[in-house]
């Protein structure tokens, strides 16, 4: 058995708080994170037909980049805090894929950067969709391969040497391939959102309204179809862990906001876009859910020896009070964006 | 112990963490240092109605933010991806002890990414007085995440009164943790202050601005300058024995002191002669020198804090080839391939370079796994190099007495079988064989 046993560290409390953190953090991370993932490509596409759409996503891109990458720390954070003995084995056994993550995120950003500062933008947003579509290919198996540990004796023995590895492996079959079809359907969804809740923005011209409007349904009704097709083949398979009414809701909120989407591009308004945002991002969060009770599910079944709980709840106090803390200062900077966004730029505050 | 070994030729696994890391270390205290020093430079030049000097500083600030939201931010992430392939079990332990000090620390960072943003991007649009405050809650922020990584980094070179069950604040309040505050946030200053430094001098006009910056910064950096050099001495006391004789008995690391003594003068100099001379001595070239000496040092300082720590990842709690200090004769009872599942499935997998004979095989599994994680065969601590002029006994010996023959090393862990077998293994590169 390749699985390490628990180490006598162990956890600082129960096992269920640390769940509960990384499913927040990656509902926050997968915000951010679908919106860049469908939101670059589509800006680079529609930089010639659709201009004004098109410099509004590159707009938002580095804010996306920004929040989704210090978002994304969390449920990495978590993982390897409740499953290091099967994290780590899969990062490794994939060493070199998964530290080229770090570059290609880094060039992927710089180039959203490049892409919202209108230095040739359609090139910069089309290189950094085709890094992203690799960083999301090795995210998606490396975790894969993290809950299964079945698969680690073929990757060891296609590397193995000096009694050690390479780290030159890729895991890759279908769960693989659909969980990212999976997340690219939401991430159209995301950007539909996106271009409804943007278009409804105080003092946007009709002119990008226009541009945005049919293709707000065009891009939900596109996500739905394949987050939908690759969702039923996904849970369609043998060994897949997914309870069925996870699956069901995650399935049910993405429909939700496709039909929001379309009530949107009938009557356009505030409320509508409002509406498709929230039922967006509750789609979001219910497919976020399903993926971690899935993922939490077949990490169980592989390695059920539970960790130690040390019961020390002095670091737990210590990031509520940071947390609490951060709060207040995030929502007094909220309140001063919000009113600098009420502000006419030509006019500076008094 | 518990993990696969990840094997990289002429440099080591662990290697490639310094290789991420040191980039990040000098971003990142840029991003400290020159958050506080920018956020003091905005909110005098509104306090003095300067709007020329408003104008350089909102372009600095967007370099600024470019570097330490792009490259700070991602290599930061680099280095948790390096250290957990790298050093698998000494990253299990630091997140299992300091999940919530790293939870705590993602908080501070969004406060910092919020904060920078919105000073960048509203500089106009808001009021001078919410303008300055968002200036210090992004100088704050930035701080407090310097603080809150040293004390997890300061625990792997000294662990203090910790061992398993002992609380999150033992570890996090550790020996070294003040005075690696103080170096650190002194190292911030410095760095700030040379990287503005050297921003100011790419740009033109406003010289009665620019003059006034230059010396503000000046100072900014000879109070860092101080901080360091008494955070480093605090550090060199708190250092355990067998830390501070590695630093003094390697002429490597003699060296590297030197250095680090060195550019600190260099930037010493280079302050004093800011503060006093103003813009006379700022052009490109002269500030970007010493900002390379500051990293020289800096890369110096990183290097040293590393080998200081042999024979541990973690002091007292974590050898360097990743067992646990408590576990190790428990290992060397049960041998290390029967205490290392992927170290025998390594074995039955294949895929050796000595296929003439078992033994030869499982030496060069075992060098892989008690060897490898500091000794390359030719390359970083090269192990042909080392062994080419020794005998299969002095080979033996050695290994035997491993860290009384050298206290940097951990002791051996192995069985007489898996001894024998790295002898001759090792013993193919001894008196004149070259590796094959």
């Amino acid at each position: 058995m390749l699985i390490p046993p628990q180490d006598p560290i162990g956890l600082p409390v129960a096992p269920a708080i640390l769940v509960a953190l990384k499913v927040f953090g990656f509902f926050l991370h997968a915000l951010c994170m679908t919106l860049w993932l469908a939101g670059m490509p589509i800006a680079a596409a529609l930089q010639r037909s659709r201009p004004r759409v098109a410099a509004r996503l590159f707009r938002a891109m580095p804010f996306a980049f920004a929040f989704g990458i210090n978002a994304g720390i969390v449920p990495l954070l978590f993982l390897q805090a409740l499953r290091p003995e099967l994290f780590f084995p899969a990062t490794i056994l994939q060493a070199w894929p998964w530290l080229l993550v770090i570059p290609l995120v880094l060039a992927a950003y710089t180039a959203a950067y490049l892409a919202a500062f209108g230095v040739r933008p359609a090139a910069a947003a089309g290189t950094a969709s085709v890094l992203l579509v690799g960083v999301g290919i090795v995210f998606s198996s490396t975790l894969t391969l993290a809950a299964s540990p079945g698969q680690w004796p073929v990757a060891l023995a296609a590397q193995a040497d000096a009694g050690a590895v390479r780290g030159l492996f890729l895991h890759l079959d279908a769960q693989v391939l659909l969980r990212f079809g999976m997340a690219a359907g939401l991430a159209l969804g995301t950007v539909a959102a996106f271009l409804a809740l943007d278009a409804q923005g105080r003092d946007r011209e009709e002119a990008l309204r226009a541009e945005a409007r049919p293709l707000v349904p065009a891009f939900a009704l596109a996500g739905l179809a394949l987050f939908g097709g690759c969702g039923l083949a996904y849970a369609a398979r043998p060994t897949a862990a997914l309870p069925a009414a996870w699956g069901v809701l995650a399935g049910a909120g993405a429909l939700l906001a496709a039909l929001a989407a379309m009530a949107y591009a009938w009557k356009p308004s505030r409320g509508a876009a409002l509406a498709l945002g929230a039922l967006q991002a509750a789609s979001i969060a219910l497919s976020a859910v399903a993926r971690q009770v899935e993922q939490g599910l077949a990490m169980a079944e592989a390695a059920p020896a539970a960790p130690i709980v040390r019961n020390e709840w002095e670091s737990l106090a210590l990031f509520l009070a940071v947390f609490a803390a951060g709060s207040v200062v995030l929502a007094w900077m909220g309140r001063v964006i919000a009113r600098a966004w009420r502000t006419d730029p030509a006019k500076p505050p008094a | 112990m518990d993990f696969p070994v990840w094997l990289v030729d002429h440099v080591t696994a662990p290697m490639l963490i310094p290789a991420v890391a040191i980039p990040h270390v000098i971003v990142a205290m840029f991003a400290v240092g020159g958050g506080i020093l920018l956020a003091d430079l905005v909110a005098r030049a509104r306090r003095d109605g300067r709007e020329e000097a408003l104008r350089l500083l909102r372009r600095q600030t967007r370099a600024f933010m470019l570097l330490s939201l792009v490259f700070g931010a991602v290599t930061g992430v680099g280095i948790w991806w390096t250290i957990g392939v790298a050093s698998p079990e000494t990253t299990r332990d630091l997140i299992r002890i300091f999940v919530f000090g790293w939870a705590a620390e993602w908080v501070v960072f969004v406060v910092e990414i919020v904060s920078l943003m919105a000073f960048y991007h509203l500089w106009d649009r808001v009021t001078p007085r919410e303008h300055a405050i968002l200036g210090w809650i992004y100088a704050g922020a930035a701080w407090l995440s310097l603080v809150l990584i040293t004390g997890i980094t300061a625990f792997m070179l000294t662990s203090g009164a910790w061992a398993p069950g002992a609380g999150f604040f033992t570890a996090f309040f550790n020996p070294s943790f003040v005075p690696q505050t103080l170096l650190r946030t002194g190292a911030a200053l410095v760095l700030g202050a040379l990287g503005l430094g050297l921003m100011l001098s790419l740009q033109r006009g406003a010289e009665g601005d620019r003059e006034r910056m230059i010396r503000r910064l000046s100072l900014g950096g000879l109070a860092g300058m101080a901080l360091l050099w008494v955070g480093a001495a605090a550090y060199f006391w708190t250092l355990p024995d067998p830390a501070r004789l590695n630093l003094i008995r390697a002429p490597i690391l003699n060296a590297m002191m030197a250095a680090a003594l060195a550019s600190g003068f260099v930037v010493l100099a280079a302050l004093a002669g800011g503060f006093l001379t103003g813009l006379r001595w700022l052009n490109p070239p002269l500030a970007l020198l010493v900002l390379l000496a500051a990293a020289v040092g800096v890369t110096a300082g990183e290097f040293l804090r590393e080998a200081a720590r042999k024979p541990y990842r973690i002091e007292r709690q974590v050898f360097s080839p990743g067992f646990r200090v408590a576990g190790a004769d428990a290992i060397r009872a049960r041998g290390l391939a029967a205490a290392s599942p992927w170290l025998r499935a390594g074995m039955a997998a294949g895929g050796s370079s000595a296929e003439d004979g078992a033994r030869l095989r499982l030496g060069e599994a075992v060098f892989s796994h008690h060897c490898a994680a500091c000794h390359a065969h030719v390359g970083y601590n090269g192990i042909v190099p080392i062994v080419r002029t020794w005998t299969p006994e002095l080979i033996g010996e050695t290994i035997r007495n491993l860290s009384r023959a050298n206290p940097a090393m951990p002791p051996w862990v192995g069985n007489e079988e898996e001894r024998d077998a790295l002898v001759a293994y090792l013993s193919r590169f001894a008196q004149g064989r070259v590796a094959e």
